[in-house]
């Protein structure tokens, strides 16, 4: 196993900037997760690592070496496809010979190789069949063995986990995880579902307009969002984000837009927006730090529910504030919900964040 | 490490164009190479038509042997004007009969399910399996029977038998790929099932339309072994078989002839040129379904 | 409101219905047959009479003398497979047909590999590479006799220019390289067609497997035979089949080229009952060969189709 080096890498298809200015290091045994929405720029550098394209400035480590002008089969490297790009005409061994043929593998340890690939994987009874035989899990876990058996210095994964209904998705997380702990596997995985990166990775790559955005572990980018977008992205459902102005009265400071007005009690808070430049903020806060109150509290915000969403445990409620249509939830199950309903709203001090509205970084307290 | 270490990859993707470039520039020189050949015999003056080491550019172009066997004026001219003629009726007509009779048939294959379907259908597709020979002899005598020989009626009813079953598998194909959904939609708001066809099936065909049109428009317009059999008479010759003739007929005329066949064949290559797209989308449809 | 459909369903006194027979579906459908009239109509009457009425001509004789026709039962076929031109005629036939199909399907794949790769104007030259194609057979044949004439001709004059050869080559009027030279025309003329279907068929290859050959170490050979191959099979298996049936059928290019010259040494089985039927007016003798033509392009098509559809099944 080995790391992996991103250092000021670029990449324009034609005018238009795929991936800008983007460094990052993956540390041996690492789990990391590029992630973003669709044309962030995720799957450019993947392929970027892999050798399957070039870059247009910077420099790639794998290992170590600068791999920038080595082909995809000198980089010792392995990946996995969204579609599984298993060889249809090939059974499921030649399939899992394939590239420790083109390797010129003695047949001794090829087959030794692929039949411990497919014990771990537990397809050892499929090894003579041909792929279109097999259901979407056992080809995805072929196209993992196919991976295996090279035994690279990292392996690399295009969305692998899309084409599977919800059930076994959530399945092969886990199992992917668990494999990539017991091979102590490099792992470069990328998604679009933040759900699977948050849950499988060590450290989170968040991906926008080709810009990285935030590189952390799991609950640093969720507790701790460096911009807005990564607030907005990470998390299900989403952070509300709340553009409000700021505003000086009496000597303390408060948040108001044409909804509402909030006036934060903590210290801490206050100081964070004494030393803020900007004056249009954006409130950033999580559906649960929002306890919801019965409308006779005395202090608060005034909020009507707009319609709301039970799932068991937790009843997600959207609620109508003046203008603004913000989203909270609660686990009581004695809360009892109708549209129409008046409330009262607090904010947790403890878990709300700011971000200035116009760079869209989080505000920190000097 | 690679052994083209010391080759950098926008290097090798360099070298790789050129070399792709290299063979398509081959291979387009030996598919254009009669064809230019032809245009360059048919500009030069007689008296270095047979010069040796042969000239690819003349160095005096002339247009006299155009002039020669196309001009209206000349007998030649007149000549080739009525086979241009003939040619034009009897492609446009069998053409339009062929898509005009296929059109229904095919959606009906396409959407249908009757009994004898089938059969029908391997019937169509099977007409290929039947070398032309097979139905050259008996039309022959049948077009004598029906007085139709030497006529534009009876080439271009013999001309159906390739059209036609070409037209059907083609369009059948097009039809296909139009999802069943539009007109259940279509009779849901009140069609009937030939009108859902009519108005909005069609109009979604027109790509599908043009290619086979233009498909059978082109086998017609070069087709020689029917039309040379059919026709006797020399005002009834389409052009293929005028172009037979006249070398027969001027055996040391090859400018005049590569003039002849130079114009024969533009409006054709000029016609693919422009419509490309649908004349390989009709090729390809229909084989890759299967 | 829920209740009332589970009681419609229930089977009433335990009658189940027959599956319409036969005649009951064909009066159902006869809307159907209203579309497809026409196309069947004109397809009886100038394919299934000509073909039914050859295999009935193919019985009898026909003396050109004479206006009435004789029946002779199986003579005509007889007289066939002891004639001399018959093994001769065969031995073409099969060389012009396995000979064109095999070039021009090698020719269109190298084009249709090329043709697909991404480089400045490759729009124009596919274009440019299926011109062969829908130049009419008149226009080829006549263009390549100027060609490779045999005295005149560029293609002799240019190997004489570069030292190759001294004398011209008389391509169609030898016997030995006849043949060759018609495959060779015949390749020019076909091999687009291999091409646009291949080309086709390389465009259904997902792109996918091509990257994961490339991360699994194979290059560009490897990754032709191992992926791209396999893959084309089926359209292969398609397009030889047609190209096969369609130069067993050919006519135009031997006729007007050398018809069958020099003395039947190009003679292919088409123009061979060409000849027999419209100059010696034998049009039983004729019809009785193209019955045997027919038999053994059906039992071709048979096995082949067998073949095709086992391949599938697999």
């Amino acid at each position: 196993m080995a790391e992996i080096v991103l250092k000021n890498v670029y990449k324009y298809y034609n005018d238009v900037l795929a991936v800008d200015n983007l460094s990052l290091t993956v540390n041996d045994h690492e789990f990391v997760t590029l992630v973003g929405p669709s044309g962030c720029g995720k799957t450019t550098t993947l392929n970027m690592i892999a050798g399957l394209i070039d870059l247009s400035d910077g420099e790639i480590r794998i290992g170590g070496r600068v791999v920038n002008e080595l082909d995809p089969k000198d980089r010792d490297i392995a990946m996995v496809f969204q579609n599984y790009a298993l060889y249809p005409h090939k059974t499921v061994r030649q399939n899992l010979e394939f590239p420790l043929r083109m390797r010129k593998v003695d047949k001794a340890i090829r087959d030794q190789r692929i039949n411990r690939a497919a014990e771990i994987l537990g397809i050892t009874n499929l090894l003579d069949r041909r792929p279109k035989e097999l259901s979407g899990g056992q080809q995805q876990r072929v196209a993992l063995g196919r991976a295996i058996v090279r035994d690279p210095a990292a392996f690399l994964m295009d969305e692998p986990l899309s084409n599977l209904d919800a059930k076994l998705r959530v399945h092969m997380r886990a199992e992917l995880k668990h494999l990539q702990e017991e091979l102590k596997a490099t792992v470069v995985y990328v998604t679009h579902d933040q759900l699977e990166a948050m849950t499988m990775s060590d450290r989170v790559a968040i991906m926008n307009g080709g810009r990285l955005q935030q590189y952390g572990s799991p609950a640093e980018v969720y507790h701790k969002p460096a911009n807005a977008f990564v607030a907005g992205f990470i998390g299900s459902p989403s952070m509300n984000l709340i553009p409000v102005d700021l505003i000086q009265e009496n000597g303390n400071y408060r948040l108001q837009n044409e909804s509402f007005h909030f006036t934060p009690q903590s210290p801490r808070l206050q100081s964070v927006l004494n030393s803020s430049p900007s004056k249009n903020l954006i409130l950033g806060v999580r559906h649960t730090a929002i306890p919801l109150l019965p409308a006779t509290t005395a202090e608060g915000i005034p909020a009507q529910i707009y319609t709301f969403e039970p799932t068991g445990d937790v009843t997600f409620v959207h609620l109508q504030v003046g203008e603004q249509l913000i989203t909270a939830s609660t686990d009581d199950p004695e809360f009892q919900a109708h549209t129409g309903d008046k409330l009262i709203i607090r904010f947790d001090e403890n878990r709300l964040h700011l971000f200035d509205a116009e760079t869209t970084l989080a505000l920190t307290s000097d | 490490m690679s052994q083209f270490a010391g080759v950098s990859r926008k290097q090798k993707n360099l070298i790789n164009t050129i070399v792709i470039y290299f063979f398509i520039l081959l291979i387009s020189f030996f598919a254009a190479c009669p064809l230019l050949w032809m245009l360059s015999t048919a500009i030069k003056p007689r008296d270095q038509l047979f010069r040796i080491p042969p000239q690819w550019i003349p160095n005096h172009p002339t247009l006299e042997h155009f002039e020669r066997v196309l001009f209206p004026t000349r007998p030649n001219g007149k000549l080739f004007f009525r086979y241009f003629l003939n040619s034009t009726i009897v492609s446009v007509v069998s053409t339009i009969l062929s898509v005009a009779v296929s059109v229904p048939a095919a959606y009906a294959f396409s959407r249908f399910n009757f009994p004898g379907k089938d059969v029908a259908y391997f019937g169509v597709l099977a007409r290929n399996m039947f070398p032309l020979i097979v139905f050259l002899i008996p039309l022959f005598i049948l077009m004598r029977i029906l007085r139709l020989q030497d006529t534009y009626a009876g080439l271009i009813i013999a001309y159906l038998t390739f059209t036609l079953p070409l037209s059907i598998w083609l369009l059948k194909g097009f039809f296909d790929g139009i999802p069943k959904e539009l007109e259940r939609a279509a009779r849901i708001d009140g069609c009937t099932r030939f009108g859902a066809f009519v108005r909005i099936i069609l109009p979604l065909t027109a790509p599908g339309l043009a290619a086979t049109a233009i498909y059978s428009f082109i086998l017609a317009w070069n087709e020689f072994a029917y039309a040379l059999t059919l026709t006797h008479s020399t005002s009834m010759r389409t052009l293929p078989v005028g172009l037979a003739y006249f070398f027969t007929e001027n055996t040391a005329d090859w400018p005049g002839l590569m003039a002849t066949a130079f114009t024969i064949s533009v409006p054709v290559v000029i016609m693919f040129l422009i419509l490309q797209r649908y004349f390989v989308a009709a090729l390809t449809q229909g084989a890759i379904k299967q | 409101m829920a209740t009332i459909t589970a009681e419609r369903s229930a089977p009433r006194g335990g009658f189940v219905k027959k599956p319409p027979g036969l005649l009951q579906r064909i009066i159902r459908h006869r809307a159907d047959y209203l579309y497809i009239a026409p196309a069947i109509g004109v397809m009886a009457l100038v394919i299934l009479y000509p073909f039914v009425y050859t295999i009935y001509l193919s019985f009898f004789e026909t003396p050109a003398s004479r206006p009435e026709i004789y029946f002779n039962g199986l003579e005509n076929y007889q007289e066939l497979f002891q004639a001399d031109l018959f093994w001769l005629v065969t031995r073409n036939t099969i060389y012009w047909t396995i000979g064109s199909t095999i070039l021009s399907f090698i020719l269109g794949l190298a084009a249709a590999l090329l043709v697909n790769q991404k480089v400045p104007l490759v729009g124009l030259f596919r274009g440019i590479l299926v011109i062969p194609y829908v130049i009419g057979h008149v226009t080829a044949s006549y263009a390549w006799r100027w060609l490779l004439h045999g005295d005149f001709g560029v293609l002799s004059q240019t190997l004489i220019q570069w030292g190759f050869i001294e004398q011209p080559i008389p391509f169609l009027q030898s016997p030995a390289l006849v043949m060759l030279s018609l495959v060779l025309v015949n390749t020019w003329k076909s091999f687009p067609f291999a091409m646009i279907m291949l080309l086709a068929g390389l465009q259904t290859i997902p792109e996918d497997l091509y990257k994961a050959a490339r991360v699994d170490g194979a290059n560009s050979w490897q990754q032709f035979i191992e992926i791209t191959l396999p893959q084309l099979m089926p359209i292969t298996m398609v397009t030889t089949v047609l190209m096969i049936i369609g130069n067993m059928n050919s006519f135009t290019i031997p006729y007007v080229m050398t018809g069958g010259g020099p003395a039947h040494q190009s003679e292919i089985i088409i123009t061979w009952i060409y000849n027999i039927s419209f100059q010696t007016l034998r049009f039983g003798y004729a019809s009785a060969i193209s019955v045997v033509l027919f038999i053994v392009l059906f039992v071709f098509s048979y096995f082949y189709v067998r073949v095709l559809t086992r391949n599938e099944a697999n």
